[in-house]
């Protein structure tokens, strides 16, 4: 599995300004935090990571049409989740 | 309107004549169209920019200076910014070159089970009323992003498909060198997503050239044969969880 770099990022008080875009991704992809680790980690090694898709399917050991169904996958699941997510 | 790119001399004009052919033919489309007839556009006018194209296939050290030469905008770590709204860590580092990725990726995902549905719809009455109805609730989940409407007020939404506009726009601004005027995205997310919704084919095959030029890893990329082969059971299968 990708490792994942954890930051320690320090707060700010400036809590009213409108979030960027990629801000709000990265505040939606913490919400993974509902799903399964499997799936929350697929989705991170996928998505925030430079490595390549072959690299990442012989790291979670499947094949690359495996991964690459598994990776459409995820991501249709992160369009229903956004679109009928409910309310926490 | 055209997305300039006037700049660049194209390096394939027969591509580009017919992007401009489509122009002219849109000139009283609708607003959706017009939208629709940028993005293709703005793909022929990343693909004719040399410059960016060379940043893009830069992997060798030997390009290495090339890189450097280059003008490439300066992007502030995103992790505070998510901070400062949040006033927790987000937890992972997202590159710069994976929210391009993704913004493509979630549009063509959109677009490619637009057209899965469609051609799983259209055997008529030789398909199994299950099957169909899973088919017509991937539609329906898949429209509902595209066009931010909840299905009910208890529901609201995390990522938006207005938000995955303006992470395009934004991301194609700083992908663009300067060489590349960026149309209005974020602004005419409605008018992307009834394209998306309208033309699901046309909106597939040039978000599939977004993803080539963009993508972190072409080989993400299914072909033709890839949807036909995962366009019925399997994937409504996985995606329902049956």
């Amino acid at each position: 599995m990708t490792a994942i770099t954890f930051l320690s990022v320090p707060t700010a008080s400036t809590a009213h300004t409108k979030p960027s875009a990629r801000s709000r991704l990265d505040l939606a992809i913490r919400d993974l935090a509902g799903w399964p680790d499997q799936d929350r980690n697929f989705f991170i090694a996928a998505f925030t990571t430079r490595k390549s898709g072959a690299q990442l399917a012989r790291e979670m050991g499947m094949t690359p049409s495996a991964y690459q169904l598994r990776r459409r996958d995820i991501l249709r699941r992160f369009i229903r989740a956004a679109a009928i997510q409910p309310s926490a | 309107m055209s997305t300039t790119g006037s700049i660049i001399e194209p390096r394939n004009k027969s591509l580009l004549q017919a992007a401009i052919g489509g122009l002219a033919q849109s000139r009283h489309a609708p607003a959706h169209e017009a939208i629709g007839t940028q993005i293709m556009q703005l793909a022929l006018d990343f693909e004719a920019s040399p410059s960016i194209m060379d940043v893009r296939n830069a992997e060798s050290p030997m390009d290495a200076p090339a890189l450097l030469e280059m003008q490439i905008p300066n992007v502030p770590p995103v992790e505070a910014d998510a901070a400062r709204v949040t006033e927790e860590s987000p937890g992972f580092v997202i590159g710069n070159g994976a929210y391009i990725d993704l913004a493509i990726e979630l549009m063509l995902t959109c677009a490619e089970d637009l057209v899965m549905v469609q051609k799983v719809l259209s055997r008529g009455d030789d398909l199994p009323t299950r099957t169909r109805n899973r088919a017509n609730k991937i539609k329906d989940d898949t429209i509902a992003w595209l066009r931010n409407t909840p299905p009910d007020d208890e529901h609201y939404f995390r990522f938006s498909f207005h938000d995955c506009a303006e992470m395009l726009e934004e991301e194609l601004k700083l992908q663009s060198l300067g060489q590349v005027a960026i149309p209005r995205i974020a602004d005419r997310a409605d008018e992307l997503a009834q394209w998306i919704i309208n033309d699901p084919e046309a909106a597939k095959h040039y978000l599939s050239r977004y993803k080539r030029i963009f993508g972190q890893d072409d080989r993400h990329i299914m072909t033709d044969d890839d949807e036909l082969n995962d366009d019925t059971s399997h994937t409504i299968r996985q995606r329902h969880g049956a």
